[in-house]
Parts: C-alpha cells; sequence; structure tokens
C-alpha cells in the first residue's frame, strides 16, 4: 500500500509547522529530520490524531481526508514514542481488551490471537507481567503487539528506538524489518542509523519543508565527493572540531580518524555513507 | 452478551474500588434520605439528596473510565478504540446508573407520595441525569486532566447544594423548591439544555 501526502500545511498558533509537504510514502519508509522538524505532527496527521490546514492525504491514489482531517481508517496503526497503557494491567489483559475493542473479525479466538502477537514479538513469557513492570523496549514491543490485532496495511512508528539500549534497539530494529515484509512501514526518527539499517526509502523535513525524498543511494549521493576521512593526533581534534564539517571521530590506537565534509579536498576521499548525505543535506539547507 | 460482559469485568479490573465509588453514594444517599429527609417538613430535602449526590456520582463513573486516556503516553494509543465504543459506554452506564436512580426515585416517591413527581420534576431529573452523564467526560477532553475535571464538577455541585443556589451568580441546574412557572424554572432548563448540547458537541469534536 503507498500512502500520499499532497500540498499538506499545518499551522498551529500562527507559525507554519508543516508547509505544503508532498511525500510518498511505501515499503520501509524513513522519515528522517532535526528535533522539531514536524515529524511527529506529520505522524500525527496520518494517524488522524490532529488536524491540518491544507492537503489531501490518498491511499493507493484513493482521498482518505476530508477538509482538515484523515479520516478514521482501519489500514492505518500509529505507535508513538511514549507508548504506555493501563499500567496497573497484566499484559495479556491489556491485549485482550484491545481485541475486544477492535471487534475482531478473525474466526480465531482471543486467546489464540493473543498468543500468536505475543510470540511475533517475543513476549510471550512476559504476559502475565503489569505493564509498568516491563522495559521501555518491551513496552513498545507490546505497543506493536497491539497493533499487529488491529492488522493495519500502514504502520506508523515515531522515534521507535529512542531511549532503548544497545540489545533492545537491536531486536527492535530487528522485529521492524520482520514487519517491514508484509506491512508498509513508515519510521520517524533522528536517528540515522535506524533508517540506514531498515528503510528502502527516505524523506527528510526540517523546519516543516521536505528537504529531500529518494531511495538510500541518492541521499548517500548528496554527500559525494565531499566526505574525507582525516587521521589527527589527539591534541589537534578540538581545533579540527572547531574549524571543520565533523561527521564522525573514531580513537584508533595511535591517532584520530575524523571524517569531515569539506567542498576542499582534506584527507582522503571516501565512499559516503548515509550520515554523510543527511549531514551535507543539512548543510545545504542551512547554507540555502 | 460476551462484549458486554467483557467491558464490565475489565471496567472493574481496571478501576478496581474507584468502582464501587458511585454504588457507595447511593448507600449514603439512601442513608440520608431516610434519616435526614425523614425528618424535614419540606418534600423537597430528600429528593436534592438524589439530585446533589446520586446523579453527579452516576456521571463521575465514566469520568474515572475516561481517565485512562489521559495518563501519559496513551491518547494516542486509546483514542482510536475509545472512539469506537464511545457511545456503547455512555449507554451502559446511563441503563446501569438509569437503574438505582430509578430505584432513588421510587425512594422518593415511598416517602412524599406520587404527586410528587409532577412532568416538570420527571423532564428536569432526566436532563440532570443526562447532563451528568456526558459534562464530566467533556470537560475532561477539555481539560486532559482528571484532577481539574473532578475539582470543577465537585466544586459546582457542592456549592450549588449547599448553598442552594443562592451564592454564585452562574447557572443553577438544580431543583430545591417546588418549581413554578417562572423565568429562573426557564433558566435551569436552557443551562440544562445548552450543557447537554455544548458537552455533546465537544465529545463529537474530540472523538470524531
Amino acid at each position: 500500500m503507498e500512502i500520499c501526502v499532497q500540498e499538506l500545511t499545518k499551522i498551529i498558533k500562527k507559525q507554519q509547522i508543516l508547509s505544503n509537504v508532498n511525500l510518498s510514502f511505501s515499503g520501509i519508509y524513513g522519515l528522517l529530520g532535526p528535533n522539531g522538524a514536524g515529524k511527529t505532527t506529520l505522524m500525527k496527521i496520518l494517524a488522524s490524531l490532529t488536524e491540518f490546514n491544507e492537503g489531501s492525504v490518498y491511499i493507493d491514489e484513493e482521498l482518505i481526508s476530508t477538509v482538515t482531517y484523515v479520516k478514521r481508517t482501519n489500514h492505518i496503526g500509529y505507535l508513538p514514542q511514549d507508548f504506555m497503557i493501563y499500567p496497573e494491567l497484566k499484559m495479556y489483559e491489556v491485549l485482550e481488551h484491545i481485541a475486544v475493542l477492535q471487534g475482531s473479525k478473525s474466526t480465531m479466538s482471543y486467546d489464540i490471537q493473543i498468543k500468536e502477537v505475543a510470540e511475533e514479538v517475543n513476549l510471550s513469557d512476559h504476559l502475565d507481567k503489569k505493564m509498568r513492570e516491563l522495559s521501555g523496549g518491551m513496552r513498545r514491543r507490546v505497543g506493536i503487539a497491539q497493533l499487529l490485532l488491529r492488522k493495519p496495511s500502514i504502520l506508523i512508528f515515531d522515534e521507535p528506538t529512542a531511549g532503548l539500549d544497545i540489545e533492545e534497539r537491536i531486536r527492535f530494529r530487528n522485529l521492524l524489518k520482520q514487519i517491514g515484509k508484509h506491512h508498509t512501514v513508515i519510521i520517524s526518527s533522528h536517528i540515522v542509523e535506524d533508517i540506514e539499517f531498515l528503510c528502502t526509502k527516505i524523506g527528510v523535513i526540517k523546519s516543516g519543508e521536505v528537504l529531500f525524498e529518494g531511495t538510500p543511494e541518492e541521499l548517500k549521493h548528496k554527500a559525494a565527493h565531499c566526505t574525507y576521512e582525516i587521521n589527527i593526533p589527539l591534541e589537534e581534534l578540538d581545533k579540527v572540531i572547531a574549524s571543520k564539517e565533523v561527521v564522525q571521530i573514531n580513537e584508533e590506537p595511535s591517532h584520530i580518524v575524523v571524517r569531515v565534509l569539506s567542498d576542499e579536498p582534506i584527507g582522503q576521499p571516501v565512499s559516503p555513507r548515509l550520515m554523510d548525505g543527511y549531514m551535507a543535506l543539512l548543510k545545504e539547507a542551512a547554507h540555502g | 452478551m460476551d462484549k458486554l460482559i467483557h467491558l464490565f469485568t475489565f471496567d472493574i479490573k481496571l478501576l478496581r474500588y474507584l468502582y464501587g465509588f458511585p454504588f457507595v453514594a447511593y448507600t449514603l444517599c439512601i442513608l440520608l434520605m431516610l434519616t435526614i429527609g425523614m425528618r424535614s417538613d419540606s418534600p423537597f430535602t430528600s429528593y436534592i439528596f438524589v439530585q446533589g449526590i446520586a446523579v453527579p456520582m452516576a456521571g463521575l463513573q465514566l469520568v474515572f473510565l475516561y481517565n485512562s486516556l489521559y495518563e501519559e503516553g496513551a491518547r494516542e494509543t486509546l483514542l482510536f478504540y475509545y472512539r469506537k465504543v464511545l457511545i456503547v459506554d455512555v449507554m451502559r452506564y446511563a441503563f446501569l446508573h438509569g437503574v438505582f436512580i430509578l430505584s432513588l426515585v421510587g425512594l422518593t416517591i415511598w416517602m412524599n407520595g406520587m404527586g410528587f413527581f409532577n412532568s416538570t420534576i420527571i423532564i428536569h431529573l432526566i436532563m440532570l441525569f443526562i447532563f451528568y452523564q456526558v459534562v464530566g467526560i467533556a470537560i475532561l477532553s477539555t481539560t486532559n486532566s482528571f484532577d481539574i475535571t473532578l475539582a470543577i464538577v465537585a466544586t459546582y455541585t457542592f456549592m450549588e447544594i449547599a448553598t442552594q443556589g443562592t451564592f454564585m451568580p452562574w447557572p443553577h441546574l438544580f431543583l430545591f423548591v417546588k418549581p413554578i412557572d417562572d423565568i429562573w424554572l426557564w433558566l435551569t432548563f436552557l443551562s440544562l439544555g445548552v450543557g447537554i448540547l455544548l458537552s455533546v458537541v465537544q465529545l463529537l469534536r474530540k472523538f470524531r
């Protein structure tokens, strides 16, 4: 399924949060942008949680928005960054309630469905735990489980790995990759590594405006011919950080390897990665 | 039927002791009617307990339940589901508490005689009941805060009942004396009607 937004504009208190946004979400889609870019607002508009001022939204070319609202649709499921419901109830009770509220059309009993989705998100052993006893990563997996009970075609995740430890982040990424085989997945994040690992298409927004939409390769290409690595002694690091556009720093036993974006040739030219392309794009936008 | 049983069972699990509050209020109401109401010369004394304790507490049950929607991190997830069941929730609790309020009406009739409930009082009670069923969640959906909602509803109700509608210059929703066809009666009905209408509009806006 493909979801398209056309000329979407959102204004809050005279401030333009989104400005004529045109994007076409399909496959596993990564929406990148710095904090305050308007990513969460866009996700909430798609999930019918907030209004917009102008524009339209389509699913597979069918209009799903009214003048100011995306119509309530079963096609779209949204997982917020800070998912938490019914903290004093057990995970099984929560999922059972969601299944009943959803009014599942499946012939399977609720019990089988719940056990199936719990298995899918690797939480079968935690069904009897209270929601408040689960870790942040587990809670988000419960969030995915409740979405899977609904079986929406399009799943929207807002900053899905923010605040998770490394182990849980990797587990979560793998889970999203699995889910992406059967659903259209939209991941909003400011963490480039998540997007690089998962996404087949990327959009970048900043200050409510679309800077880029295309494949990861096309985004990497934004930093072609301007990505370099320089080897410096540790003492020079502060000077380099102050004077160059540093993207990454790696510590080697005898020296520091600094990855920089530069219009002038400096050090060893290297093939750009997604982070380089993203930073080059933001730099380009900042310089107009 | 299974769904209905599940919904009630889940609500009890969710609210635990809080679920029993309205029923405790009904018990208190009966005790006050049978003690203070019996001793009073005015037939309205016992009926004030029905209006001021039982009816508002019946409306608070939905506020307790919908508070889950406004806890941190829940709204974006639960709103999708609650949109589907809002009307069912309002109806099932209106029915449940309607039965208890009717029982209290029966007690009032037993104490004051059948003639007490003329058409004005009956229509007023129905409107007051509907008002309290919807106004709490309407305020909750506006303030997004259980505490503020409870404070508004409790302060208004307590001030009105304690002062019998003579203290604050705000709309008066209760009947404290036998109604006579005057401007104040019409203002009471108008206030209830506007309150119900605004609450319904707010709920439709927030849960569409």
